[in-house]
């Protein structure tokens, strides 16, 4: 061995010593390493670790209140004021008589309305019908030669003269005393005239789709020829009657003169600001009490499920089926002062269905998955081995029973499987036997359907 | 010993160290823990007797590894935790040597009981309705063969006729069960009573 040799074989033994000083972990290292082969686990000496005693106490008391109060109210104190107001006329039936005036000379023409015997005329458009009425007097002087008279009806539209018609009489030795009758004519306008029988009755004239104003002037015109005396009238009578036509002529919408404007503007916004902010608390998990544990909740108040109805069993129909499984959910819903709400959405992913569990003793089986310390999902499977009832009604001196010897009850199993997705855990303790959450159900037992006080301080602690 | 030396021997202690530190970083994740529940049902002892195909004592010898209800087409150790999870969960089988026979026959000294129960590198399933049955104990068991919905992986094993309440841990004499605790041999005579009795030849 030379100089050169000695510091080569130094450092070789250096090494190998350092090997040596983490050699006690080398069998670790590779035990990590996907190079070596796994080495089995050294399976545990069991050890009985039930005892007939349970000795495990529940300390934990549910501390959760209720401190925020939202206080705000909402205060507006505007006020509207309109200053202006509005009017409106309308006009009946789409005519307005807007004057009836008459000049005879000193005998009086009354008006009357809707008056006289009714023309025997209808069809879509209004009628406006109006005739002059007179009862002629015989002058003891009057010549009997001397036979004309004379009416002059003068039609307007609001100021404009459209018309003047004048009607004469003969008024002949035959003509009897009394009432006559004037005739007027309108060809080339659309004022019909129509001629009645004769009734002594006067004028009737009809005016045809009305859609304005009309002012109808009458005058009686006693002309006397060769200064004759002139027959005179009394009694003269104007008529008006308007008769509304099925169609044709529309009915005018009253149109408001005046439109309303509000001077005064709301300047006040109100404005809602909460005194206090309501924050939901956070869920618990893994507590226990009297008669209840727990383990993860979900990180949410509101969890939504479904309940797949194909099949339901043979005996009960799907409304009651649906019926039963949305009131066990509710039940738990209904806990106060827990925020904790079941809400039933069509497809949601949680569901409630009829499925044999995979061990097929059990009458229901449920699973809530966590995930990252919070429930994520869930099912329930009713094993539809078994015969099932939705019969409520307890029987007379039992009201934890409905009678049944050969069903169980679906909402009372349910109530039990959906205190599960809250992630409570069966109870098997012979002083909480009444309890939601007590492991087993027998035959018609009703008596977890109503949550024992137990069952309500375990959602109001999970779910505060 | 020379200062070189020193210095090599530091640095690779020191290496070592570090090495060793770390390693704890490479060890497995815990499982996913799923815990089912479920309602049972309430029977009496005279119903266990009844369901039961099988009642015996025996000894559990050793526990096979837990599987999923879809096994036969994907390997437990592939399915996912979700796919676990939508399945139901795992189930274990237990060899237990019967050492005596109340009701019944077997055809092997040795049976395979179910518990839907089980753990995988990837999840662990609970469930506290299921028994998880310890090596070495002893039990009664009332057992039906299993048609449920696992029965198609593995079959030919026998299952609790009520979870967790059909299966007694026989300690001290006593036997107990999730709902029920006898003294064992009071309890054997029983079910020997409630039996038809068959003649002897």
């Amino acid at each position: 061995m030379n100089q050169k040799t000695k510091p080569i074989i130094k450092i070789l033994g250096l090494l190998l010593t350092a090997l040596l000083l983490f050699s006690f972990n080398i069998s670790n290292v590779f035990s990590a390493s996907i190079l070596a082969p796994k080495t089995p686990t050294p399976t545990r000496t069991p050890t009985p670790t039930r005892t007939l005693t349970p000795t495990n106490t529940f300390t934990s008391t549910p501390t959760n209140t209720f401190t925020n109060t939202p206080t705000d109210t909402v205060t507006n104190t505007s006020t509207w004021t309109p200053t202006s107001t509005a009017t409106a006329t309308a006009t009946i039936n789409g005519l307005t008589v807007t004057g009836l005036s008459q000049s005879n000379g000193g005998d009086g023409i009354l008006l009357g309305v809707n008056g006289g015997s009714s023309p025997s005329i209808g069809g879509a458009e209004t009628d406006i019908y109006a005739w002059y009425h007179f009862d002629l007097q015989t002058d003891p002087n009057w010549n009997p030669g001397q036979k004309y008279t004379y009416l002059n009806l003068t039609v307007k539209n609001n100021t404009s003269t459209i018309k003047t018609i004048y009607a004469s009489w003969e008024l002949t030795s035959s003509l009897p005393v009394g009432k006559q009758q004037g005739f007027v004519q309108f060809p080339n306008y659309p004022i019909v005239w129509y001629d009645l029988p004769y009734t002594g009755n006067g004028v009737q004239i009809t005016i045809i789709n009305p859609g304005q104003s009309w002012t109808f002037t009458t005058k009686i015109d006693a002309k006397a020829d060769a200064g004759r005396n002139v027959p005179y009238t009394n009694d003269h009578r104007l008529h008006l009657a308007v008769y509304p036509g099925s169609s044709g002529v529309s009915t005018p919408t009253p149109t408001p003169t005046a439109t309303f404007t509000p001077t005064s503007t709301s300047t006040n916004t109100p404005t809602f600001t909460p005194t206090n902010t309501f924050i939901p608390a956070t869920p618990h998990n893994n507590g226990s009490g009297t008669c209840w544990s727990s383990q993860e909740s979900w990180d949410a108040y509101m969890v939504y499920y479904d309940i797949l109805t194909s099949p339901i069993p043979g005996n009960i129909t799907e409304a009651d089926w649906v019926a039963s499984i949305e009131a066990a959910a509710q039940t738990w819903t209904n806990v106060t002062p827990s925020n904790f709400t079941f809400v039933r959405q069509i497809g949601a992913s949680n569901t409630v269905r009829l499925e044999v569990p995979n061990d097929e003793s059990k009458l229901a089986a449920s699973a809530p998955a966590p995930s990252s310390g919070f429930i994520t999902s869930g099912y329930t499977k009713i094993n539809p081995n078994y015969l099932w009832d939705v019969n409520n009604t307890p029987i007379p001196g039992n009201p934890g029973n409905n009678g049944s010897t050969i069903t169980y009850n679906i909402q009372n199993v349910v109530t039990h499987e959906l205190g599960h997705w809250l992630y409570l855990n069966d109870i098997n303790d012979s002083n909480c036997r009444d309890v939601t959450m007590d492991y087993s159900s027998g035959h018609g037992e009703l008596i977890k359907i109503d949550l024992d006080i137990a069952d309500e301080n375990a959602v109001n602690w999970q779910y505060p | 010993m020379n200062r070189r030396t020193l210095i090599a021997i530091f640095v690779i202690t020191g290496l070592a160290l570090i090495f060793y530190v770390l390693m704890p970083k490479q060890n497995k994740a815990e499982p996913i823990t799923f815990t089912a529940s479920a309602s049972l049902r309430e029977l009496t002892i005279d119903e266990k007797i009844s369901e039961a195909q099988i009642i015996a004592i025996g000894e559990v010898k050793s526990t096979l590894p837990s599987k999923w209800k879809f096994h036969n087409k994907k390997d437990t150790k592939n399915a996912t935790p979700q796919e676990i999870f939508e399945a139901e969960g795992l189930f274990t089988d237990y060899l237990i040597s019967i050492n005596q026979i109340l009701k019944g026959t077997v055809d092997e000294p040795i049976i395979r009981v179910r518990s839907f129960i089980g753990e995988t590198d990837q999840i662990r399933w609970k469930d506290s309705s299921q028994v998880s049955y310890n090596k070495g104990s002893t039990y009664l068991l009332f057992l039906t063969q299993d048609t449920g919905p696992t029965a198609i992986v593995d079959p030919g094993y026998y299952r609790s006729v009520n979870a967790n309440t059909a299966v007694y841990e026989i300690v001290d004499g006593k036997a107990i069960s999730e709902d029920d605790e006898w003294a064992l041999d009071e309890l054997i005579s029983y079910i020997e009573n409630a039996l038809p009795r068959t003649p002897t030849p």
